[in-house]
């Protein structure tokens, strides 16, 4: 476990996978992904969750799952490393708040400092990158907040509700992160009341 | 088949698998992928087909083989990550054989294959990454009109250096089309 100000970082278990089906077919699926809408049945996320335990199995690294708890205990979403190359030492960083009522509140924010302080300090990395739609200007505002730069936007990329957004990716190198206590300092952020 | 000047993109089969041994552990894997040194034996390159040929998850792509007009396997050109939602594919490119290395056989093979991808395919955008150490794709990408779009920093390990990787894009209406670009770029049998 990673503890956090807002959050701590679990292993992403039983607690999380029962919330997924609600959280995949909610607006935080839209953000989540980039701008895909998704109608799935409980048996497609059943399916979804066996293969990403099997992907997580791969001798190469595949991917680590967190999930994401507020200090109360009430599981929020996910966050997690893909793509992981052990050969560059570097990964993506995806994640989802699937509770609404916590966006905007520095939980998300958190929660990225904690797995950026994990990547560089645990395995090592050398470069983080992360990528969302033009249209995420959430998104955009945290990873800016946390030291991502903005390194390419891939034009036109995406169809979402009608209309062609771009692609923009993120990137942070180890040698440009002052550390999760120097970013928490900057940020002002603090413990706060759970809605 | 698409017929080029040329080359011809074929479906990719055994007369490319043949020479894959060969190919993988030349200098091409080098420049194709992100910088691997690939060291492979023969028995991996096969494990390799058979899950191509047998993959886990539908393919979402298309492999072609490059020949020469004399029917010469030089290649490996793909359409990759299709998306049909967004209309959007990565194209990825290997000319296996450094002897046809800058003489334009690279060139009329992504002419053909960025063609396939507009009008047959009905894609909107194409993308390819390269590493920033990769001057004669950076080269080909102005050539034939491909946008800079974005450039990541150190995003590469190859031969002890940290190379970025730079990532080109194409919008369909900025696409002058086949027949114009060949004429442009004074393209020719030879």
């Amino acid at each position: 476990m990673f503890e956090g100000l807002l959050v701590d970082l679990v292993p992403y278990g039983n607690a999380f996978q029962q919330q997924e089906h609600r959280w995949l077919n909610n607006e935080s699926a839209f953000w989540g992904t980039a701008g895909d809408r998704l109608i799935v049945s409980r048996a497609a996320v059943e399916r979804w969750q066996t293969e990403r335990q099997d992907d997580g199995a791969r001798p190469d690294g595949g991917s680590i799952w967190f999930g994401i708890r507020s200090k109360a205990g009430v599981p929020l979403g996910d966050i997690e490393l893909g793509y992981i190359s052990p050969h560059h030492r570097m990964s993506m960083i995806g994640v989802g708040i699937g509770e609404p009522e916590y966006w905007g509140g520095g939980y998300g924010t958190d929660a990225l400092l904690l797995i950026m302080e994990y990547a560089f300090n645990w395995l090592d990395h050398h470069r983080l990158w992360l990528h969302t739609m033009g249209t995420n200007v959430r998104m955009q505002r945290a990873a800016t907040k946390v030291g991502f730069h903005e390194e390419a936007r891939r034009r036109r990329f995406w169809l979402a509700d009608g209309q062609w957004t771009d692609d923009v990716i993120y990137g942070l190198l180890r040698q440009d992160w002052p550390g999760r206590e120097a970013l928490v300092e900057r940020l002002g952020l603090h413990p706060r009341q759970e809605p | 088949m698409l017929e080029g000047l040329l080359v011809d993109l074929v479906p990719y089969g055994q007369a490319h698998q043949a020479r894959d041994h060969a190919w993988w552990n030349n200098e091409s894997s080098f420049w194709a992928s992100m910088g691997e040194r690939e060291i492979v034996s023969r028995a991996a390159v096969e494990r390799r087909h058979r899950e191509w040929v047998e993959p886990d998850q539908p393919r979402t792509g298309v492999a072609f083989g490059v020949q020469t007009k004399d029917g010469t396997p030089i290649g490996y050109f793909g359409v990759n990550f299709l998306s049909y939602h967004h209309r959007v594919a990565n194209l990825g490119a290997n000319i296996s054989e450094p002897g046809y290395w800058g003489s334009g056989y690279g060139t009329d093979a992504l002419l053909l294959i960025v063609d396939y991808a507009f009008n047959w395919l009905d894609m909107r955008r194409v993308w390819l990454g390269t590493m920033s150490l990769n001057t004669r794709v950076l080269r080909q990408m102005e050539k034939v009109g491909f946008v800079l779009e974005g450039r990541h920093r150190r995003m590469t390990l190859a031969d002890g250096q940290w190379y970025d990787e730079v990532i080109f894009g194409l919008l369909r209406e900025e696409w002058p089309g086949r027949e114009a670009m060949i004429e442009r770029l004074g393209l020719r049998a030879r």
